[in-house]
């Protein structure tokens, strides 16, 4: 736990040297000062010199969150003068005794934070750290790594989109504890900076306030293990297309899917055997098919170099012209079924495209009769002013009901076509490749035909056919080898994805020691909602007050942002914000024990609101809060005075302005520490 | 006034059977929606109409033909191949073959024009159909819709339409 001592600015212009500093102390406490006074400025101050300029959406380094007037051109008593350098400082006090104070640039090197360490006995050691270059990485010069640990806030790990590493920075946990006047009051956690990339990093951020290390631990698992399932099953869903092509482009057609989880795929995969769904589903044993080549090249290569040869057998022409007449014949079958087959593809896309089609004209007709635009009501004939029913000319207007149904009726015809042009393009495939097959053996046997007409004598004719047979067999001999090494390898790639399947490590589950810190969160959230008057919350429904997965407020498994009126928006943000902190101190959690509101009452020029949040901050459960609570805000003079009846401190800093000009001095370089604005309390 | 399945389910309930319906295997097509074509005709003056006066005017035979395209932009393809041979009656016939089906025995479309002209939202002018410019129930459909970005298709299908050679010639030949 800390709290904020101070925030200073201060600089050097060309009127002189300026400065201003507003002093805070524990609890809660309300500094009220006109508009224009500089409010906004003190506050940017502090997640500046945090380094967290991100969540205003700047890149790093990027002071043009503070207004000009600490940047370029300030005025005093209405005369201009230009800023030469300007800085920031804020204290902080640790629980322990140990103050840090943190200096920052704000025109000049803003590249830099200066820490002053200041002991419980007064020795102070001072070092620069760079403000976001590696700030969480760097050990030695990293801001945010000296700031976690100055804080003994743990590193904690979160998931990228990419698949990556994050740390939790500054930035992510600040949103939850510093509502600005500009976005703060949007949404919870409107700050949060998203350009990161970090997955659920809002829920990272909450878990981490509330000390719950294990729960931000198991997130890390839980999204790790989607992202490895993800991966896993795209990796499937590629291995399955590669290997359906590839087995049709050798003419055979399997059932194989990537359906299902992870462990179903991993137990249906460990069944499969591309070798014996072969031998069941087409008769194809490539082994015995090898051998049974291989024995017929050995007795090929035998007639043609020692067995004898029949002189008066004359049936080697008529043997290769039967040869070419049966592989033309089954090369003109396949070349009819690839016709139909390409036929029946086409005019199926053309179906499917007239369905889609009609599908979004059907879709665009819900929308139209839903939204009413174009419904003719009353119409009535322009001479005889009677009214005219379509019925009479044999139109009618659908309902919107049935359009619904015609829009079912179309998608279901649409899956319907979708998967039979997949099976269609399946089938053509294996047509395609099956044709390539007979079209290279009718090239060869035509070959063959040829040297065995060319050949003269019965002796050259049969030599010629057993030749040419032979290398038919040996080419037919190296396909299969071919096919083979490509199912082994396909296979070797199945079993691979199974045991990598077998091996992933599913994520584990919170541990219940989380659940009873988001209770103590809920509950706090409950008494706070009620504290301010939220419009959608009584006594009555305070037990039905909950958190949902992401740590959006619910009532009765409805979000609270939807509830209630537009004004109890700024009421249910400031709710939320309190009660994590209160949350965090119940349950011992990580909470810096810091919250900053600004302007909460500008968020909403209803007087009601006005009036609920003066009287949450008279109440005991604002006063007596555990943890330090600075509000800016501009109260009139009436509200001042009561709410310092109630009890409660409200700060109104001298002047006009925050920033006033110092007592002229001898010129230095070194911007005046001193003169600070009085606060009166 | 009972529905055509009201009537058949009690006709069978007064039997043994028991009678189970599937409301989406009897909707009726989008095309058979009063206020669908309505947009399509809007569309089509929109589109292809020619401001003459206080009118916008189209041929009737064009309106015809474009809007019964439109509903059905995959015919696109056989407009623009028989446009391409309108010069050769043989191959012109054999092209506008897959067009004719369902085209001549467009009945609805004759209706719908009667209902708008009847309706003052349309006048028959020698051949022509015209939309008084002052009348708002087709132009405010067609904004709204185009505002609301609904039936890009069949508006885009017009504006391809437009850019192909129609003739009468074409149109009246059927």
């Amino acid at each position: 736990m800390i709290t904020l001592e101070s925030i200073k600015v201060f600089g050097k212009s060309t009127a002189g040297n300026f400065s201003g500093e507003l002093p805070f102390k524990s609890g809660l406490q309300v500094v009220s000062a006109d508009n224009a006074f500089g409010k906004s400025l003190s506050v940017t101050t502090v997640a500046w010199c945090l380094g967290a300029e991100t969540v205003f959406g700047l890149p790093d380094n990027d002071p043009s969150c503070f207004p000009l007037a600490v940047r370029d051109e300030i005025e005093f008593g209405g005369k201009p003068s230009a800023v030469v350098s300007s800085s920031c400082a804020i204290s902080l006090l640790h629980k322990d005794g140990r103050r840090l104070k943190l200096t920052r640039p704000i025109k000049g090197d803003c590249a830099k934070i200066t820490a002053d360490e200041i002991a419980k006995d007064g020795v102070v050691r001072t070092s620069v750290f760079s403000a976001r270059y590696r700030t969480m990485q760097d050990e030695t010069g990293g801001f945010q790594y000296f700031f976690f640990a100055w804080l003994g806030w743990p590193h904690q790990k979160t998931v990228t989109f990419k698949g990556g590493e994050s740390e939790i920075y500054a930035e992510n946990l600040l949103p939850l504890f510093y509502i600005d006047q500009d976005e703060g009051w949007t949404d919870i956690q409107s700050l949060q900076v998203s350009r990161y990339g970090q997955q659920q990093i809002g829920e990272f951020a909450v878990e981490y306030l509330l000390g719950g290390l294990d729960a931000t631990a198991a997130r890390v698992a839980q999204l790790r293990s989607a992202q490895m399932t993800g991966a896993l099953k795209e990796k499937a869903r590629i291995l399955v297309d590669r290997v359906v092509a590839g087995l049709i482009g050798h003419g055979w057609r399997i059932e194989m899917s990537s359906f299902g989880s992870i462990t179903e795929l991993a137990d249906r995969w460990q069944a499969i055997s591309l070798k014996d769904i072969l031998k069941s589903n087409f008769d194809v044993d490539l082994g015995k098919r090898l051998s049974s080549l291989r024995e017929r090249v050995e007795k090929l290569r035998q007639s043609l170099t020692d067995a004898p040869i029949d002189v008066e057998d004359v049936s080697a022409p008529v043997t290769a012209s039967q040869r070419v007449i049966e592989l033309k014949r089954r090369r003109h079958r396949l070349s009819e079924d690839a016709s139909t087959s390409r036929s029946q593809v086409e005019q199926t896309e053309v179906l499917l495209e007239s369905l889609e089609d009609r599908l979004s004209a059907a879709e665009d007709l819900f929308r139209l009769k839903t939204i009413g635009i174009g419904r003719i009501d009353h119409i009535e004939c322009p001479t005889c002013h009677r009214d005219l029913d379509p019925a009479t000319f044999a139109l009618s207007s659908q309902s919107s009901e049935s359009i619904e149904n015609h829009i079912e009726a179309l998608k279901r015809d649409r899956d319907l076509l979708s998967r039979n042009l997949v099976s269609m393009k399946a089938t053509l495939s294996t047509i395609h490749s099956e044709l390539e097959v007979v079209s290279s053996e009718f090239r060869e046997a035509e070959r063959a035909l040829l040297n065995v007409t060319s050949a003269v004598g019965t002796v050259r004719e049969a030599l010629a056919q057993t030749a040419a047979e032979l290398a038919s067999a040996e080419r037919s001999i190296d396909r299969v080898l071919e096919i083979s090494k490509n199912i082994e390898a396909w296979q070797s790639e199945i079993d691979a994805w199974v045991r990598e399947a077998k091996g992933v490590t599913f994520a584990m589950t919170a541990s219940s020691d989380f659940t009873s810190k988001k209770r103590a969160f809920a509950d706090a959230l409950a008494n706070y909602l009620l504290a301010f008057g939220h419009s959608a919350v009584s006594s009555d429904n305070l037990a039905a007050v909950s958190l949902n997965e992401q740590y959006t407020p619910m009532l009765n498994q409805k979000r609270l942002r939807s509830l209630g009126s537009a004004s109890d928006q700024s009421r249910l943000i400031a709710a939320y914000t309190l009660a994590l902190a209160q949350a965090s101190v119940q349950v011992d959690g990580l909470h810096p024990g810091l919250v900053i509101l600004d302007e909460p009452l500008q968020q909403n020029p209803d007087p009601t609101h006005r009036e609920r949040f003066l009287s949450f901050l008279s109440k005991e459960l604002a006063k007596k809060v555990p943890f330090q609570v600075v509000i800016f805000t501009s109260l009139r003079q009436g509200e001042i005075t009561q709410l310092r009846r109630g009890g409660v401190s409200v700060v109104t800093p001298e002047g006009t302005k925050f920033l006033t000009l110092e007592a002229r001095q001898e010129p230095s370089d070194v911007p005046a520490e001193d003169s600070p604005t009085t606060p009166q309390s | 006034m009972p529905t055509e399945s009201q009537i058949l389910s009690e006709l069978l309930a007064g039997t043994s059977a028991s009678p189970y319906v599937h409301p989406e295997r009897i909707a009726p097509s989008t095309v058979y929606d009063l206020q669908y074509r309505m947009f399509v005709v809007a569309a089509c003056l929109r589109v292809s109409g020619k401001v003459e006066g206080a009118f916008r005017k189209i041929s009737a035979n064009k309106l015809r033909l474009l809007q019964f395209v439109a509903m059905r932009p995959w015919l696109l393809d056989v407009v623009r191949e028989w446009s391409a041979s309108r010069k050769d009656r043989q191959r012109s016939l054999q092209s506008s073959q897959s067009l004719r089906r369902g085209f001549l025995s467009d009945g609805m479309h004759d209706n719908l024009i009667d209902y708008l002209v009847a309706t003052g939202c349309l006048f028959k002018q020698k051949g022509q159909i015209a939309e008084p410019i002052s009348s708002v129930i087709l132009s405010d459909l067609f904004d709204a819709s185009e505002k609301d970005g609904l039936f890009i298709t069949e508006t885009d299908a017009i504006r391809e339409l437009d850019e192909i050679v129609i003739t009468n010639d074409m149109l009246e030949g059927w």
